[in-house]
């Protein structure tokens, strides 16, 4: 993977978030849970096309801890947008399974939703999702299969490839990159993914509404709604954990895991340049060996320029080690534009 | 008389039972899947008897059993149902929640049990560090479902332990896609409640200060999961007759975490201190110690196997030297023992001297803890602490332990800084000087107020922790009116600590006063050269300086008041360790980490600056 020098914007503060005339801008919210981009396009219309894609801070399911965040974030996204995001993706494994779309009220009272992106693994009606069964989702997702190309309204510059979960064996999984030397590389098909995702039979399963009312759980790990233990007891839950977990004193260095979130690649058209966007740090390092697809790739006579991958996760990482509120890239923008800029 | 009751008959008083039998895996549950484990694999632990509630929830623990990551929650096991009772727990199964609750409670409870009978007084957690102060936490919290990923851990600020479940890969004997839990590996309790432990005791070893920090954590919390295998005893003769006595060719018993390492796609184990599946041929071969991993190991977890490795070295070489003897009366004199299986009569007193031997091991390792400074321990340090410990616990080394650990440290490289020759005499700690030795006699009438508090609760096995923590602030409350007393400056530069008013003025300071924090005084017991116990007092006392990367900065701030001084990049910690003898009333050692040692802030900015 060879990562491209980025045109670096400055981090503006100003309300409204613009898009450059060409490529796109990212912008990624930090707030210690998981990461929530917004990406500005240029777009036919008069405004540009914004397209939120959530790890989690927003969409996280049990986020009650995280409210206030939540209810920040939303307020500049509602600023930046003008209060309408186009195309909002949910990367996040479980996100309509766990809870639907009610701890993101706070989003959507304020902000309009064009389209939702979700994961196949996700759609209640595919016979091989698992994870779909659950509340049927308020909001109607549009679900994607790897090898998908959904369309960004009005724009032209920027086209959107599914990458992930696999539902054909078409991609590995990190632990068959690593077997893949002795030849015995494992391949996941769908079969593998219909593996019940809980990991207790239902009569073990005690639904966390009603565990709330239980003397034991209020006593040792809820409180009670209302009462001063509610808060007190707060320290010591770890409803958000599973999505960050990371931590000193870990069992081992690296994780490996099956992951089921949605993986999506941004190919930008003129500068050939692919935005990579995974829910895991991880997922954008095993999907960036692999092989991407090309620009123009299908399409007769298509550039055959080779494909430079953007590893921004990493590279956002790298820069950002005091966290604000947000920072942002422009990312595809032509060189010499960038120049008279600074001029 | 109205009362027409007949007086009940009144049993005799019961006692309470000493012991709560539970079942658990003695290793994981993917050894239950091979006939020629699975005999061995389920296994009864004896756990310490305590008043439970549902949880369970007991003085140490408490299981809550939430999974978010599934949102649901799993009801609580009650340990105390009759029929539970009556059949020792649950029956091992994976596909029960309550079980899994048995035995992360069980196994966790065993760890905590082998550091109390080690060190001889009651095990705390580490304080909660709240906005409105330091809080008392009776109990460790353990989540045996915390998140869906191939890792556990330990969360220092949550106070719990957190497993995680995942579904597994295609290798070894795991089901491809079923999934496997982290808490039902025995290992990894241990492993995750050693980390716990280890913090209750020394808050201060979790921050990374050198590149041994984090790796000491590692090593030692797989030291003590590994060393525990030798309490299993059918397992333990199992894996003896395997090997025919041989224990450092390929076994059960220096492999951590079968499953687990299987799961994520390993050939074999997570960990091994003796060898390694060659990738290529999938062979086991025995590892090598090689002097070059100390200066290129960095990452925690196989720096710290460095540590694992020259510890069980250390153990195999007494094993074999406590089993000679044995093998030759049973070979009649040649040593060699014959084709086939040996001696079922051996193999049982085989299994008595390794478990004895590592018994040793384990508790020389847990008190070595007693003897370490208080911040920035290397592993130079730990080797130290070792022998010291050792020498305290075994006055004359006649088997000669204590060189079988100089000898397996020295081959990986291991060595303290500052020493003048490898000879165990050389390595113990020093005494203080004569010169400190009578200005430290100052410190003895604060100790006589400790002791008498000591004496009351006595950090007894029986005392209630939270009055012993209360009394160890009490106790260090009065070291600390001793530091700051005028008669005391002398000695402080003595202890690593900087006092007087010349301190370098990065010292955090108090209304003008540098600053000093007594972290724990406790009581460490030990045998006297004549079998009778003593009782040392264990003082640390910490300092905390701010650091700089630019040394000209740092050079400034040392030199001129600032206020307020600019932001720190880093804070440099040093102090001490005291030992000091109550019975004999003299200090034994000083252990300091010197807090104006240009050298030890040079090392700290280096190692924050050196590229991964």
């Amino acid at each position: 993977m060879s990562e491209a020098p980025l045109a670096e914007g400055t981090p503006e503060r100003t309300a409204k978030m613009t898009a450059p005339a060409a490529g796109v801008k990212v912008r990624m919210y930090r707030q210690g849970l998981g990461n929530c981009f917004l990406l500005a396009f240029p777009a036919r219309g008069p405004r540009p096309c914004y397209v939120l894609i959530d790890c989690g801070v927003l969409l996280g399911p049990l986020l009650g801890t995280a409210a206030e965040t939540k209810r920040r974030v939303a307020a500049s996204l509602s600023e930046a947008t003008g209060g309408k995001i186009d195309i909002l993706a949910a990367t996040l494994e479980p996100w309509n399974h766990v809870s639907g779309f009610q701890p993101a009220k706070e989003v959507f009272d304020r902000i309009e939703i064009g389209q939702v992106w979700a994961a196949w693994t996700e759609d209640p009606n595919d016979p091989a999702s698992v994870l779909g069964r659950g509340n049927p989702p308020q909001y109607f997702p549009q679900y994607w299969r790897p090898g998908d190309r959904p369309e960004l309204p009005g724009v032209d510059g920027a086209r959107v490839h599914i990458l992930g979960p696999p539902g054909d064996a078409s991609l590995p999984r990190p632990s068959d990159l690593a077997g893949a030397a002795d030849g015995s590389a494992h391949e996941p098909g769908e079969e593998e993914l219909k593996v019940p995702s809980f990991p207790f039979d239902v009569t073990y399963r005690v639904p966390p509404d009603a565990a709330r009312q239980d003397p034991f759980f209020q006593a040792s790990y809820f409180g009670v709604a209302g009462q001063p233990s509610e808060h007190e007891m707060a320290w010591r839950q770890i409803e958000t954990e599973w999505l960050t977990s990371e931590s000193h004193s870990s069992l081992q260095r690296d994780r490996d895991i099956t992951t089921t979130s949605l993986a999506l690649a941004i190919e930008l058209l003129p500068s050939g340049k692919v935005l990579l966007f995974a829910a895991e740090p991880q997922e954008s390092r095993w999907l960036s060996s692999h092989s991407l697809p090309g620009p123009g790739e299908g399409e007769p006579g298509g550039p055959a320029t080779p494909v430079t991958v953007v590893d921004l996760l990493h590279h956002f990482e790298k820069r950002c080690t005091i966290t604000p509120d947000y920072v942002e890239l422009t990312v595809g923008e032509p060189v010499g534009r960038r120049r008279k800029k600074k001029e | 008389m109205s009362d027409a009751s007949p007086p009940r008959i009144q049993p005799p008083p019961r006692r309470r039972p000493p012991f709560r039998n539970l079942r658990v895996y003695a290793f994981d549950p993917s050894l239950d899947w091979q006939l020629d484990t699975a005999v061995i694999n389920q296994m009864v632990l004896r756990v310490p008897w305590e008043d439970l509630t549902v949880g369970p929830v007991g003085e140490y623990l408490e299981v809550v059993d939430v999974d978010p990551a599934s949102d649901c929650c799993y009801a609580p096991v009650d340990l105390d149902h009759p029929y539970l009772l009556a059949e020792s727990g649950l029956d091992p199964d994976e596909g029960d929640p309550q079980f899994h609750q048995q035995m992360v409670y069980a196994v966790a409870m065993t760890t905590i049990r082998n550091f109390e009978r080690a060190l001889g007084r009651r095990a705390l957690w580490s304080q909660a560090d709240h906005a409105q102060g330091f809080q008392f936490v009776r109990r460790l919290r353990i989540y045996p479902h915390a998140m869906r990923d191939a890792n556990a851990y330990y969360d220092s600020n949550r106070k719990a332990l957190l497993f995680g479940y995942f579904p597994a890969a295609a290798e070894g004997h795991n089901l491809p896609g079923g999934i496997v839990f982290t808490c039902l590996s025995h290992d990894v309790v241990a492993h995750e409640t050693t980390h716990a432990l280890l913090d209750g005791l020394h808050r201060r070893f979790i921050e990374p200060t050198n590149v041994d920090s984090k790796a000491f954590h590692e090593g030692f919390a797989d030291i003590v999961a590994l060393f525990q295998h030798f309490s299993l005893p059918a397992a333990l003769r199992d894996q003896i007759r395997k090997a025919r006595g041989d224990l450092a060719s390929q076994s059960l018993l220096g492999q951590l975490a079968q499953q687990l390492g299987q799961a994520v796609g390993q050939y074999g184990a997570l960990r091994d201190a003796l060898g390694e599946v060659d990738p290529a041929t999938k062979q086991w071969r025995p590892k090598e110690p090689n002097p070059a991993d100390l200066a290129s190991l960095r990452e925690p977890h196989a720096r710290g196997s460095i540590l694992v490795a020259a510890v069980f070295d250390a153990f195999l070489s007494m094993y074999k030297s406590r089993i000679a003897d044995l093998l030759r009366i049973a070979t009649a004199g040649s040593g060699v023992l014959p084709q086939g299986d040996i001696n079922p009569d051996l193999v049982d007193r085989l299994a008595g001297e390794a478990a004895s031997t590592a018994r040793h091991v384990l508790i020389m390792c847990i008190r070595a803890l007693d003897y370490c400074p208080p911040v920035d321990l290397s592993f130079g340090d730990y080797l130290r602490a070792l022998v010291t410990a050792d020498r305290d616990l075994v006055p004359d080394d006649d088997r000669g332990y204590r060189i079988a650990i100089v000898e397996a440290f020295r081959r990986r490289g291991i060595y303290p800084q500052g020493v003048r020759s490898l000879s165990t005499e050389s390595l113990c700690w020093p005494g203080p000087t004569a010169a400190a030795a009578h200005a430290l006699l100052e410190l003895l009438p604060v100790i006589d107020g400790v002791r008498s508090t000591a004496r009351h609760h006595g950090w007894s096995l029986s005392g209630d922790r939270q009055k012993i923590r209360e009394d160890m602030e009490v106790s260090a409350r009065a070291v600390h009116q001793w530091l700051l007393s005028d008669s005391s400056r002398s000695v402080a530069r003595m202890m690593g600590l900087s006092l007087g008013t010349t301190a370098p003025l990065s010292i955090e300071r108090k209304d003008g006063v540098p600053k000093i924090e007594v972290h724990s005084v406790r009581p460490a017991r030990r045998q006297g050269p004549d079998g009778q116990t003593l009782t040392d007092l264990v003082i640390e006392v910490t300092q905390k300086r701010r650091g700089y990367l630019e040394t000209a900065l740092q050079d400034q701030v040392d030199k001129e008041p600032v206020d307020p001084p600019p932001q720190e990049d880093f804070w440099l910690r040093g102090g001490c360790t005291l030992l000091v003898d109550l019975e004999h009333r003299e200090v034994r050692y000083v252990i300091c980490k010197d807090i104006e040692s240009p050298e030890r802030l040079a090392a700290h900015r280096a190692f924050l600056l050196e590229t991964p």
